[in-house]
């Protein structure tokens, strides 16, 4: 297979996908029970006639597909409509949430990369003796912990017996190092939750490295272990790069759980919000945003591991689990 | 092996140093805005709720009215003692109830220092009237009013109908929130972190974070004179748990409508205080009367009977609420009567008291063979989901097999008086002080209301009839007598009357918190900090 | 993962089947006895669980008659635990077995057949791949209405691909080693084949892989009770008491607490007999 045909086909799927994944959810929106507009007017007395005024407005009352079809023309145009439950627009509503909680994502994978790789070499080291046992059954006892459990833990703990993190929020917006310390916790908790993934995934590449020829070779030739080490973690890479999408996808999972723990206004709150509000529009643009950043990620990674090694295809390696993450 | 742990503290090295680099740079942050904010220590208010909108009109939540209600004014607004104060309208008056007029404030300011025109407020009556614009806040407006700018101070309002609680509808408990009709027709989102609020209250946002905090603070044009506190700020922290810890460690001033079974919590808390407040909520079962056998007066007296109302507070309340004898609460009666005069009228009514022999025996009078029915209740409040376990549990003894089902409260809102339900759940806490606001949604079958029991009886529309013509004073006993007839037929079963509680810490001082502090003009005025 | 060196050195020798598993093994099988115990009987070991006592709520652990005190509703700690396995572990097992079936059947026919069902079944295993699964669940559980049954559909949906990805690069790889080439010109049916010669092979992996997925499943249930989406008031199930729980936190902390330490020692467990397993069988670092 060529490299273009190599990309050109890993992104059609992701294309493919997001539609799939667009049409399910927003079939699901439209037998779900429950009425917007109701929803809008709250337990209130109200007129039917008011009530089918707001319902026009969001042409509610229009057949299916013709609702479909209408969001997906605009969604090609780049348009994606106004919340229901705000009146405006989706990317504006949307934006300050997706914005703490793409920070809030990128420092746990940050986080998850350093803590799991780092793990995963030195359990990999290590095979067999108390580290890596303990490393072992720590990362089993961090996956099987339920995240809001542990945040709720971990906060009362670490915020409110030491005081050293902040309790709840997410500081004062624009301002980065404030608002990445009060995330600190948080990605703390799903950090612990993912990173059992990539320990098992880095351990498992390393092992096969350290066995290899090149390995005892350059242990004969009295290498320095560090050089070894990194050498190894070069040709273990790929498979821990192209785990990548899982853990982002079970990062973006855990999230909701965790956001509501620390009172963090991010998109998985938002998006509870909004799902049983059936606010059509702004469920449809995070899901879609979600998925498409997974997908994009697991294909910008397969893509350049394709890149350095063609002979390595997607291996069976990358389907280890990060559903457990939650 | 040495130069394996070298590797491993290098690791551990790199990660601390990251971590020391972020904690830092926090630090150093985090100073300056509190030297900014050592000059005026702002009021932290804690709030149970998330909101992404400080515009009420679009969705209504308590906690959006409670904002908005310092920012933006209507004509009238409520002061703490529940009586009916002037706003932007200095005085007004009404012929029959139908046509209104206001004579308005000259010196009223938008928090930009421009004046509050008589064009801005017409703007702001029609922006609130649309259900486009406003579905929350639409239905305060019938259908056919008109404004009329009689001279630049004087409006007159026109109802197609009499309607004397329509100064409800004009004050910014209700159904208006006047701003600037410049600045509100060129802003995209009003409400939104984009534009905020622009008013000529008491307060005006100075920064908005959705689903995060918004920070007030005092505006130096407001009629009433700059207020005392100068900044308030609301943080929205919607877990239980998460709050208690922010309060226990100093981070909140004030946390609003804790829940009760955390009272103890936040009393243990060193020199913090804890106050409850009837908040005027009103709890029950309606009986929808399209489903059999609920069309059956003795099946829905059997079920009124059988509910333990006061073991359901105990239990699951911690014996907080009171228990209601009408779907009304006393204190929502401040503007005509005192709490107790209220109480008094309402506990008069007629009523059904936990009984299970009467129970058992208007099952036997309904002639109805035992059956099965299901109650469900909205995810947002799970101690209606207990509630409904106790009640369930009494009702078997009847013969009445319940299973309870918990449902989305989008869903709840949306099949209430659908025909589908024979028991419902009611729970609503009024944003108005109108006596007769829940009455006249339960009764009216003339579409004022929305009647979730779908019931009628001839008898009950006029004394609504007298309530829309009368003053609120003059229609008291017409509608206690309304409300009297539906309860007497066992249509509605009042449950409880909600009690709210609040916990502040030491840092502050609150005078006389009320049912109606959080409705008044000007709230904050009721705090202050501790020196 | 748990491969000591002196389990290595086992491996090859000729004692290795007369060897008692490791200590934490015992220890899991016993707890995972008792609470298959707890499943199968709940009456017996908790009668009356979910009976009221609105007299006797909020009481703290350490009560008479009430070791891990009452709920809002009376009701005892203990026995809503124990009355609870049964919520908390059917949805779980259910969504493993379901993963599994709907695994082993896409999975063995798409690296059997390959061609196109091959090209569909794994389109619709990628695709389900790269979806936020717990997002979806949320959405889907949230839409649909809180119901435990919509919750557990949904992940057997979400869990499948892992289990269909497994299953068919093994049956891909066995079904191109000599042996099954001569089986196949022996002319034996494809079921037969399957049956006799591949799913031996692939059986420890799969079964691996069903322990994990019921830990798994045991973590996204809680999850989706503690966001109120999972079972109702009325029933026992540890997610739901974990989460009701903390309005009690000060009142009785056994409620939440005694809920979370179920589930993770029961998920641990699981996993560490998984695991155990997996290195038996000879899949270690595989």
């Amino acid at each position: 297979m060529s490299k273009t045909r190599f990309i050109a086909k890993r992104l059609l799927e992701c294309l493919v996908s997001l539609v799939v994944m667009s049409f399910v959810i927003f079939s699901l929106l439209y037998i779900a029970p429950g009425d917007p507009a109701r929803s809008l007017v709250g337990a209130k007395k109200v007129t039917p006639e008011l009530l089918s005024k707001i319902r026009e407005q969001y042409h509610l009352d229009d057949p299916f597909l013709t609702q479909y079809t209408r969001w997906v023309h605009d969604a090609v145009s780049l348009e994606f409509g106004n919340s229901i439950k705000a009146g405006y627009p989706v990317i504006d509503y949307i934006a300050p949430h997706a914005a703490v909680t793409f920070q809030l994502v990128g420092l746990s994978l940050l986080l998850s990369i350093i803590i799991g790789v780092g793990l995963g070499v030195v359990s990999a080291r290590r095979k067999g003796r108390l580290t890596d046992r303990i490393i072992d059954i720590s990362s089993i006892i961090g996956t099987c912990s339920p995240s809001f459990a542990l945040g709720l833990v971990l906060l009362y703990v670490f915020s409110y017996q030491f005081g050293i993190f902040p309790m709840y929020g997410i500081g004062e917006p624009g301002n980065l190092p404030d608002v990445l310390w009060h995330l600190i916790l948080p990605a703390i908790t799903l950090t612990v939750g993912v990173s059992a993934l990539l320990i098992k995934i880095t351990r498992s590449a390393m092992l096969k490295e350290v066995s290899s020829d090149y390995a005892v070779f350059m242990r004969a030739r009295a290498i320095p272990t560090g050089k070894i080490v990194f050498s190894q973690l070069k040709n273990a890479s790929a498979p821990v790069l192209t785990s990548t999408g899982l853990v982002l996808a079970s990062l973006f999972g855990a999230t909701v759980l965790i956001e509501n723990v620390f009172s963090i206004p991010g998109l998985g709150v938002l998006l509870t919000t909004s799902v049983t509000f059936r606010d059509v529009p702004v469920v449809q643009f995070i899901a879609l945003m979600l998925g498409g950043i997974i997908c994009l990620t697991s294909a910008f990674v397969d893509i350049l591991v394709y890149f350095f090694n063609p002979t390595i295809h997607r291996t069976p390696n990358n389907d280890k689990k990060a559903k457990g993450a939650s | 092996m040495k130069r394996q742990r070298k590797l491993l503290t290098r690791t551990v090295a790199v990660i601390v140093l990251i971590l020391a680099l972020i904690s830092l740079s926090a630090c150093g942050n985090s100073n300056a805005p509190g030297n900014d904010a050592a000059k005026e220590k702002p009021l932290v208010i804690a709030v149970p709720d998330s909101i992404n909108l400080l515009e009420a009109g679009q969705e209504g939540s308590v906690i959006q009215y409670y904002i908005q209600q310092i920012v933006n004014e209507g004509l009238v607004a409520i002061g703490e003692d529940g009586k009916i104060h002037p706003a932007l309208a200095e005085s007004w008056e009404d012929e029959n109830s139908t046509v209104w007029t206001f004579n308005l404030r000259k010196d009223a300011k938008f928090s930009d220092g421009s004046p509050v025109t008589i064009d801005d407020i017409i703007y702001s009556i029609e922006r609130s009237a649309d259900p486009e614009q406003s579905p929350s806040i639409a239905y305060f407006y019938p259908e056919g009013f008109t404004t009329e700018k009689v001279d630049e101070s004087t409006l007159k309002i026109t109802l197609p109908h009499a309607q004397s609680n329509f100064i409800w509808s004009i004050s910014n408990n209700g159904g208006l929130f006047v701003t600037k009709k410049e600045w509100a027709e060129n802003a995209e989102a009003i409400g939104s972190a984009k534009d905020l609020l622009l008013g000529s209250g008491p307060y005006k946002v100075a920064e908005f974070s959705p689903g995060s905090h918004v920070t007030l603070e005092a505006s130096d044009t407001w009629w009433g004179g700059t207020p005392e506190v100068k900044q308030v700020r609301i943080d929205f922290i919607s877990d239980n748990q998460t709050r208690l810890l922010a309060f226990k460690q100093g981070d909140v001033d004030f946390a609003f409508d804790i829940p009760i079974s955390q009272i103890g919590d936040y009393q243990s808390v060193n020199g913090a205080k804890v106050q409850t407040y009837k908040d005027r909520s009103y709890v029950g079962l309606t009986f929808d009367l399209t489903v059999k056998p609920f069309d059956n007066e003795h099946v829905r007296k059997a079920v009124a009977y059988a509910i333990d109302s006061q073991g359901i507070i105990d239990s699951i309340k911690d014996g907080y609420p009171e228990k209601a004898t009408a779907f009304t609460a006393p204190e929502q009666f401040a503007t005509v009567l005192s709490a107790d005069d209220a109480r008094e009228k309402l506990n008069a009514l007629t009523h059904y008291e936990y009984n299970m022999e009467k129970a058992k025996e208007e099952f036997a009078l309904s002639g109805a063979a035992p059956f099965s029915t299901t109650i469900y209740y909205p995810d947002s409040n799970q101690d209606l989901g207990k509630a409904s376990l106790v009640i369930a549990d009494s009702l078997k003894e009847i013969g009445i097999t319940v299973d309870v089902q918990e449902i989305p409260v989008e869903q709840w809102l949306n099949e209430m008086g659908s025909g589908t339900k024979g028991i419902d759940w009611m729970d609503y806490r009024p944003p108005t002080l109108d006596p007769a606001e829940i009455a006249i949604w339960f009764l009216d079958t003339t579409g004022q209301g929305t009647n979730p029991a779908n019931w009628t009886d001839p008898s009950v529309q006029p004394y609504l009839q007298a309530v829309y013509e009368k003053s609120a004073e003059e229609g008291l006993d017409d509608l206690l007598k309304g409300i009297d007839i539906a309860q007497e037929q066992a249509i509605y079963a009042p449950i409880w009357w909600g009690e709210a509680a609040v916990a502040y810490n030491s840092s502050i001082e609150v005078d006389n918190f009320t049912s109606y502090t959080f409705l008044s003009q000007n709230w904050p005025k009721n705090f202050s900090f501790t020196k | 993962m748990e491969s000591t060196t002196k389990d290595k050195k086992l491996k090859f020798s000729p004692a290795k089947k007369l060897e008692l598993p490791p200590l934490r093994i015992i220890l899991s099988v016993f707890f995972l006895l008792i609470i298959a115990l707890w499943m199968a009987f709940p009456s017996l070991f908790a009668p009356d669980a979910l009976s009221l006592d609105i007299h006797n709520a909020k009481l703290p652990a350490g009560s008479a008659g009430h070791l891990l005190g009452t709920d809002a509703l009376g009701r005892d700690v203990l026995k809503l635990l124990i009355a609870g396995t049964d919520s908390a572990m059917i949805g779980p097992l259910c969504i493993a077995a379901g993963s599994l079936i709907i695994g082993l059947v896409l999975g063995s026919t798409a690296g059997w057949f390959g061609g196109f069902w091959d090209k569909i079944v794994s389109a619709y295993a990628d695709l389900t791949l790269s979806m936020p699964s717990m997002l979806l669940a949320i959405v889907a559980a949230a839409i649909i209405g809180g119901g435990y049954w919509v919750s557990v559909l949904v992940m057997i949906i979400l869990y499948s691909p892992f289990d269909i990805r497994l299953v068919r690069s093994a049956v891909m790889q066995q079904k191109s080693k000599p042996y099954i080439e001569s089986t196949k010109m022996l002319n034996l049916g494809t079921v037969n084949i399957l049956a006799k010669h591949i799913f031996p092979n692939i059986a420890m992996v799969v079964l691996v892989n069903f322990f994990l997925n019921i830990a798994y499943g045991l973590m996204s249930m809680s999850s989706l009770s503690f966001l109120g989406l999972g079972v109702g008031p009325k029933e026992a199930d540890w997610g739901r008491q974990l989460s009701d729980g903390r309005e009690l936190l000060s009142q009785n902390p056994a409620m939440s607490l005694s809920a979370g330490i179920i589930i993770i020692v029961t998920a641990v467990s699981i996993n560490l007999i998984g695991s155990y397993l997996l290195e038996r069988g000879g899949f270690d670092d595989n």
